[in-house]
């Protein structure tokens, strides 16, 4: 029994001494990203590494805010990440409610529609996608940035999903009976009842879009238009006027913010991730 | 008889009108910015196209070029490369992490969870700038950190082509672990306890329940995962375009680093489509491949 137990507590230690490795993993990264941005350059890259600054100093975001419209910048990505998740809570639901509560004629094909949407890579559609802005003038508006991915198929899917689960139709005959027109039957008593899957989808809206790189980069390309995420290009294909200092300033800023929302709202996160929804 | 089906439709349209409007938003959305773009971008990969003037008609010929191109097979290449080391071991280690954090007798789940989620919450183009920074040959930190650990001569993770994929597979490997170890996860705590207890009982050991319980059980999880990975690989970009540039020469390249650059910075809309369509159909056809062998097993 004891040569067991001793087994038992070794497999233990290696067990906890993995999962930790993984911590480290995980974390340390990140400290190299806000320690990095408060370096000078001569530290970032150096066969004298320091685990700590020499001196912290935060002139990389002065510098960064003097060369773009930063401020802006980050308003921008706020707004952009905001507003699509958003639109999405609205019309995912609305969209997601009709294809699980009404059996009206076309649902199989538009179901079918919504699925095959998640199959196809956004890559496979940027040339027209572009070339569809710049007819509109949406190039470097947010009409281009917000509106072409306002109803995203995986939201309208796990919303489908989610009412035809967990959402029961007596409710809905209730309120019918009760006199509900139909209209107001999805303001007054859906919206309110299926709030808690709502958070989940517009959290998980919030942190792709504030995540997302490709869409901008295909929009934008004033300054004052920039999300944080262009940002990093930009300096990245400056050349020789390359600067990682401020990079990791501008990935400080962008990452931060996200980490906070993520630690604090992690129960609507961890179970949209979870349901692995957040993909296609 | 028809006439009375025809009514019966018509009444039903009417009946249930209001889904039709809670249902417009993707639709016209979905029209506009996906239909459309999708059947326009097989029409432009048939025409050759600078973005002056109008498209010519050229046929096939794209697809010619194409095939005859050699960083088209590179790239092409280097996505296959990049599949097979990054989804299969991933996704077993994601499986082996999610089944300790499943076992009743870890603690702190919750905190482990959390802190291995946090580089999938970080965006790709911050994590490539990052790593960007970190395996810079002379001077970064992991190439000094190994010296002086365990006197490893520096590594060219970024400026030699034998280096620069494994170095595109370790970012994509540290940004998207703890997505794919939550999706397991989340199927895991799906699994009936009892099935466990009953395994214990007849003295199977964990490692013997790992593969004759979980793995077994968690195959649609897995083909689900295998999907969204291939099409996460075959949209692999922001790694590629900031990470290595691609290179050095073009051996990091991707199939949509590829498209990008013909695209926007050659002009050769045409030709782009064609890179395009290639996605498309290899990006279906997998799937709908590995859908049909995870359905037979």
């Amino acid at each position: 029994m004891t040569v067991r137990h001793a087994k038992s507590i070794a497999v233990r230690i290696l067990l906890y001494g993995v999962l930790l490795l993984f911590v480290l993993i995980c974390i340390f990264p990140f400290y190299m990203m806000v320690s990095g941005s408060t370096k000078n350059n001569s530290e970032l890259i150096t066969l004298n590494q320091k685990l700590l600054p020499q001196q912290v100093n935060f002139r990389k975001y002065a510098l960064l805010s003097e060369r773009f419209p930063f401020w802006r910048i980050s308003l921008n990505t706020v707004f952009f990440a905001g507003s699509k998740a958003i639109l999405a809570v609205l019309f995912c639901s609305m969209a997601g409610f009709a294809l699980a509560k009404y059996p009206f004629p076309g649902r199989s094909i538009c179901f079918a529609l919504v699925l095959i949407t998640l199959m196809v890579p956004f890559q496979s559609i940027i040339v027209p996608s572009y070339l569809i802005l710049a007819r509109f003038r949406w190039l470097n508006t947010f009409w281009g940035l917000i509106v072409p991915g306002a109803v995203p198929a995986f939201g309208t899917f796990m919303m489908r999903q989610f009412f035809v689960a967990s959402f029961p139709d007596e409710v809905l005959d209730a309120a019918r009976i009760d006199g509900c027109t139909e209209f107001s039957l999805y303001w007054k008593i859906v919206i309110p009842l299926s709030a808690p899957s709502m958070w989940v989808l517009g959290m998980i809206i919030l942190m792709l879009n504030w995540k997302n790189f490709i869409w901008p980069f295909v929009v934008v390309s004033k300054e004052e238009m920039f999300t944080i995420p262009i940002v990093i290009q930009a300096i990245a294909a400056g050349g020789v006027h390359e600067d990682w200092g401020q990079a990791l300033a501008a990935s400080t800023v962008g990452t931060i913010p996200l980490i906070v929302l993520f630690l604090v709202a992690q129960k609507y996160f961890i179970s949209g991730l979870m349901s692995g929804f957040s993909k296609g | 008889m028809k006439g009375l089906q025809s009514n019966d439709l018509i009444a039903r349209i009417i009946r249930y009108r209001i889904a039709y409007l809670w249902f417009a938003p993707f639709l016209i959305l979905f029209v506009i910015f996906w239909a459309w773009p999708i059947l326009f971008s097989f029409n432009l990969s048939l025409h050759k196209w600078q973005m002056l003037g109008k498209p010519t008609f050229v046929g096939l010929r794209n697809f010619g070029y194409l095939f005859k191109d050699e960083y088209f097979w590179t790239s092409f290449y280097n996505t296959l490369y990049y599949f097979l080391t990054i989804v299969p071991l991933r996704t077993f280690l994601a499986l082996v992490i999610a089944f300790v954090l499943n076992s009743p007798q870890v603690r702190w789940k919750e905190g482990f969870r959390i802190i291995y989620v946090l580089p999938y919450v970080t965006a790709p183009i911050y994590v490539a700038l990052l790593f960007k920074v970190l395996m810079a040959e002379g001077g970064g930190w992991i190439n000094v950190f190994l010296e002086q650990a365990f006197g490893i001569q520096p590594v060219p993770w970024l400026v030699s082509p034998a280096w620069s994929k494994i170095s595109v597979s370790t970012v994509v490997y540290w940004n998207g672990f703890g997505f794919y170890m939550l999706i397991l996860l989340g199927g895991l705590q799906k699994i009936p306890k009892d099935l466990y207890e009953a395994a214990a009982i007849d003295g199977a050991n964990q490692v013997r329940c790992f593969f004759r319980i979980t793995v077994p059980l968690m195959l649609p999880i897995i083909a689900f995962i295998m999907i969204i990975s291939t099409i996460e690989i075959f949209s692999l970009f922001e790694a590629p375009l900031l990470l290595t540039e691609g290179g050095p020469g073009v051996s990091s390249i991707t199939l949509t680093l590829q498209l990008w650059r013909n695209a926007f910075d050659y002009f050769k809309m045409g030709y782009a489509s064609a890179y395009a369509v290639v996605i498309f159909l290899a990006v279906v056809f997998l799937s709908a491949l590995q859908l049909k062998w995870f359905k037979s097993k």
